[in-house]
Parts: C-alpha cells; sequence; structure tokens
C-alpha cells in the first residue's frame, strides 16, 4: 500500500472514527457516571425541589435565615453586594439573559474550539491547499452570524406561541 | 473527482452503517444500557467543553456543506 493512498484514504477515516467513537465513549462514560451520582443525589434529597405550597423553593428563598448559620463563625459568610452583582452577571435568573449568555457562551466555546483544531489539522496532519484557514475564520463566523437571529427568533417564537420544533 | 480505491468507501459505509446499527440496537431496548445517539448528546451537553465540542461539531459541518467552494449567486 503506497504512502498517498495512506495520507488519502486512511488518515482521514481514523481520525473520523478515532473522534465519532471518542465522542460516543465520552458520552457514554457520562451516562454511566451521573446515573449513580442522580440516585445517590435523590436518595440524600428528603423532598422534591418543586414542591408546590409553603414549603417550595420560592419560600424557603424567602425564609428568614436560622441564628444559628448568623453566629456560626464556620458558616460561610455573606457575599457582597458587589461579588452579588457579579454573580447576577456571570449567572442571571431565568429568561432571555440567561439564554443569551449562554449561546453566547457555546457559540464563542465552539468556535474557538474549531479554530484550534483546525490551526492544529493544518500545521501538524494536512496543509490543505487554498485559502483553508481564512475560510475556517471567516466562514464559520458568518455561520453564527446568520444563525444567530434565526436560533433567537425561533426561541422567541416558541416561548411566544407554546411552539415546538 | 479523484478515483479512490473501493476499501476506503466501503469503509465509510461500514462506520455510518455500525453507527445506525448502534443506535437501533439502542433504540429497540433490547439492551437497556445502551445509551441512543440523543441521549448521549444530552450527557455530553451538561458540560460547558461537551456543549463547545458540539456546537464545533456543527460548525464544521455547515461549513463545509454551506460556505467551503461557494460564490456568491452572481459571482463570475
Amino acid at each position: 500500500m503506497s504512502s498517498s493512498l495512506i495520507r488519502q484514504d486512511l488518515v482521514p477515516i481514523v481520525i473520523g472514527y478515532a473522534l465519532l467513537m471518542g465522542a460516543l465513549a465520552l458520552g457514554l462514560h457520562l451516562v454511566r457516571r451521573s446515573a449513580p451520582e442522580s440516585g445517590t443525589a435523590e436518595a440524600r434529597r428528603p423532598e422534591p425541589a418543586h414542591r408546590p405550597g409553603p414549603g417550595g423553593p420560592r419560600a424557603r428563598a424567602l425564609a428568614p435565615v436560622p441564628e444559628a448559620a448568623l453566629t456560626d463563625p464556620g458558616a460561610a459568610p455573606a457575599a457582597s453586594p458587589a461579588r452579588r452583582g457579579l454573580r447576577a452577571v456571570i449567572r442571571p435568573g431565568p429568561g432571555w439573559p440567561r439564554l443569551i449568555l449562554h449561546y453566547l457562551g457555546t457559540a464563542v466555546g465552539g468556535y474557538l474550539v474549531l479554530m484550534i483544531v483546525i490551526i492544529l489539522y493544518y500545521y501538524l496532519v494536512a496543509p490543505v491547499a487554498g485559502n483553508f484557514v481564512q475560510s475556517a475564520f471567516t466562514g464559520c463566523a458568518m455561520l453564527i452570524g446568520l444563525t444567530a437571529p434565526v436560533f433567537l427568533a425561533a426561541s422567541w417564537l416558541a416561548e411566544r406561541t407554546g411552539w415546538r420544533f | 473527482m479523484a478515483q479512490h480505491p473501493v476499501i476506503g468507501y466501503f469503509v465509510w459505509a461500514l462506520l455510518f452503517g455500525a453507527l445506525f446499527a448502534w443506535e437501533g440496537l439502542a433504540l429497540s431496548h433490547l439492551s437497556g444500557s445502551v445509551p441512543t445517539l440523543s441521549a448521549t448528546f444530552r450527557a455530553i451537553q451538561r458540560y460547558p467543553f461537551g456543549r463547545w465540542a458540539l456546537f464545533a461539531v456543527w460548525l464544521w459541518f455547515g461549513w463545509h456543506l454551506f460556505v467551503r467552494g461557494w460564490h456568491f449567486l452572481l459571482r463570475a
């Protein structure tokens, strides 16, 4: 088998196979690991999280802090207003700000991961002819720019009309 | 179009066949411990890096399908 045949046919197949099987193995591992964790968490939890009525999460949030927690020196200190504001920015409440932040984090993170992979592939595996890297940077950014408004509009429609896509 | 040996196409067909066979086995509930592809994706998406990786795969796929080698409609 010639070396060009190995480079052209076998290497992409092996890389694709490794990526696919790696993702599947990771998913399987995560599923198996999360199953016992969720079981022990359920066993530890004395009551359901979404129980309506006076014992619900809103009532618990409004309940007064026990005095022992205020006087206990080992207890965690209350967050300062600045830290609370930073936390509200980093992890806002449910709604559009959280959705947009979640989307932006995923899009930027995924874009950067892909660019790193493409650069490593270009310089370490196969220097693809043409403007491969430049096209990857601009083309993927264009795809994100095109799909973001569609995604947000679809989310708005689903929220407003109750449609499920 | 470049000529490739048939074995290369055969291996791709085998890989995709194995993927769909595995998914079919998971959906058939014959084996209760095999997660479906969607369950696997849900598990991966619990973690930020998993979401980034999946988004990168989606982006890579879309880039190859819609952007690479594509020109504006009226461009010579």
